[in-house]
């Protein structure tokens, strides 16, 4: 990222850092072992919510002086044995209450959301399908994907049982990856002669779905207004749409509560090639998420992040988008016990050069 | 209230011994929270069957924390009241059934213990269960019970290294055999 900005290493004066797999370090061993000098450091534990929780508060502190150069990065490796150990002692809910089932990690509360959800609104199994066919179509173009040969429904429905109704095509592959942007303020950005992004609101919220024995909204409902009014831009504005897909139900419910679409129908506005809610095109995953590049630990926590700004910026690694300005992304994490806690989005802006 | 005791004997051999035994179960362990939550459970198995409780066990209802300054009741369970933060909790045995939110048949699960390929275990069925009193529970559901909203009754039983768990079974007269069933699964799944 360095190097992309023609910046030199002691010129990065802040450092945010999310990542499972790091420990026993941390973000500030990090700093030694990148041997910099830093004025601020983060570091954000909260899975596929963490890129945008943590690039919110690099802008922050950009804005307050508090540093001038943030590297925001995600990052981790895989070892399957470490992997189940971390999703069997994720907490003591999961320990005392999810572990014991053989419940530990996401699979099974996804499982039994996915079934919520599809009798709640009358969904089936192949309106998901359409989802991943689509996402997977978008990731032919995507070299990084490690899932690009062509998916099909009957392949889609045909696919081993994970933990029903949730078959292989709705899990997403763990692997080992990175992702991470650069924040800094635009003047900065402009002198340094790099394209770049406007971060126009940002917005968390954690635990919103306590005290409902079975939720179906997750916390983006709650400040999707205040959202789109700090952006100073409507839902009908968002050119390209990057939701958190760890499963389908959760892309889907992103743009329900996001306002894309109402709740329960997003599958309605999808086709196995397109996503056109309100008679409008919007450019959903279009680097094939996680469904197809598989999940890097918590940098899928970036992939949404990282993709939207390489498609504002003309930059994108495949399927680049003609005539898109602005790009809306949210992100998920941390699966504790029976439910996800962490809702987090971002509107960003192309800016005019 | 109905209480019974198994007693199949609880037999744990492995191709490779005890190590890979220890090295799986030891993903079933407990916090100190859980951990109390099975003593609590063996006592009130052990008054009820007259024995000490220290084989197979059965009981009806399920334990929970109680609150001792506003009397809610909660799970899983936490060093403190959700309600209104007091530290005075208490065990307590529900016997009280709930309501089916969602089910799911789990054929590949992360935890060791419970990989297919290392031991002959069938997909088996996860619940999630409201309380009638509130809490929000992961329950063994007989797969019998297939429909959301279906009434179920409350049973809890060791795992295979002791420790209590929930189980889910149709409510009526066939409930505690039917509990008992899965309770033995339980116990010798990992048996070869």
């Amino acid at each position: 990222m360095l190097a992309a900005a023609g910046l030199e290493k002691p010129e990065c004066d802040g450092l945010m850092v999310s990542s499972y797999s790091l420990a026993p370090d941390t973000v500030v061993s990090l700093a030694e072992t990148f041997d910099i000098s830093l004025n601020w450091i983060e570091q954000v534990p909260l899975g596929g919510a963490s890129g945008i929780v943590g690039v919110q508060r690099a802008a922050r502190a950009v804005a307050a002086g508090d540093a001038h150069v943030i590297a925001c990065i995600g990052g981790d490796t895989f070892i399957p044995d470490q992997f189940a150990v971390l999703l069997g002692r994720f907490s003591n809910f999961t320990i005392d209450g999810a572990a014991p089932y053989g419940c530990g990690g996401a699979s099974v509360p996804f499982a039994l959301l996915t079934r919520a959800y599809m009798e709640t609104y009358h969904v089936a199994r192949e309106d998901f399908g359409r989802l991943c066919i689509l996402q997977r179509k978008n990731a032919q173009a995507y070299q990084q994907a490690l899932l690009r040969e062509n998916l099909t429904m009957q392949a889609y429905l045909a696919a081993r049982p994970v933990s029903d109704p949730l078959g292989l095509f709705d899990c997403v592959m763990p692997c080992a990856g990175a992702e991470g942007v650069l924040v800094m303020q635009e003047d900065r950005a402009q002198a340094l002669g790099i394209p770049y992004v406007h971060l126009r609101a940002s917005a968390e919220r954690h635990n919103a779905s306590r005290g409902v024995a079975m939720p179906l909204t997750f916390g983006w409902r709650d400040f999707r207004d205040d959202l789109y009014h700090a952006a100073g831009l409507r839902p009908e504005a968002m050119d390209i749409v990057q939701v958190y897909d760890d499963y389908p139900v959760m892309a889907l419910l992103q743009l329900e509560e996001l306002g894309l679409c109402e709740a329960g129908q997003a599958s309605r506005y999808l086709t196995e090639d397109s996503f056109i809610p309100r008679d409008r095109v919007v450019h959903l995953n279009t680097s094939g998420g996680q469904l197809s590049a598989g999940q890097a630990g918590f940098a899928g926590g970036f992939m949404g992040l990282t993709e939207a700004v390489r498609q504002l910026t003309g930059q994108a690694l495949g399927n680049q988008r003609a005539e898109v300005r602005n790009a809306l992304v949210s992100g998920f994490g941390m699966i504790n016990y029976n439910r996800g806690l962490c809702a987090a989005a971002a509107i960003i802006e192309r800016a005019e050069l | 209230m109905r209480c019974g005791s198994y007693h199949r004997a609880c037999r744990i051999v492995t191709e490779s011994g005890e190590s890979e035994r220890d090295l799986s179960t030891k993903q079933l362990a407990r916090t100190s929270f859980g951990q109390a939550a099975t003593r609590f459970a063996r006592n009130i198995a052990g008054q009820n069957t007259g024995g000490d409780a220290s084989g197979n066990w059965l009981l009806q209802g399920v334990i929970l924390q109680q609150c001792g300054t506003c009397t809610a009741e909660f799970y899983p369970p936490r060093p403190l009241c959700p309600e209104c933060l007091s530290e005075q909790l208490q065990w307590r045995r529900n016997d009280g059934g709930g309501r089916v939110l969602s089910i799911t048949c789990l054929h590949v699960s992360v935890n060791t213990f419970y990989h297919r390929s290392a031991r002959d275990i069938e997909p088996w069925v996860i619940g999630m269960v409201a309380h009638d009193d509130g809490p929000v529970l992961l329950v063994f559901l007989d797969k019998s019970v297939t429909a959301v909203g279906s009434r179920i009754a409350l049973f809890t039983a060791p795992d295979i290294i002791g420790e209590s768990v929930i189980i889910g079974v149709r409510e009526g007269s066939l409930a505690e055999q039917s509990a008992g069933d899965i309770a033995a699964t339980l116990v010798h799944k990992d048996e070869n």
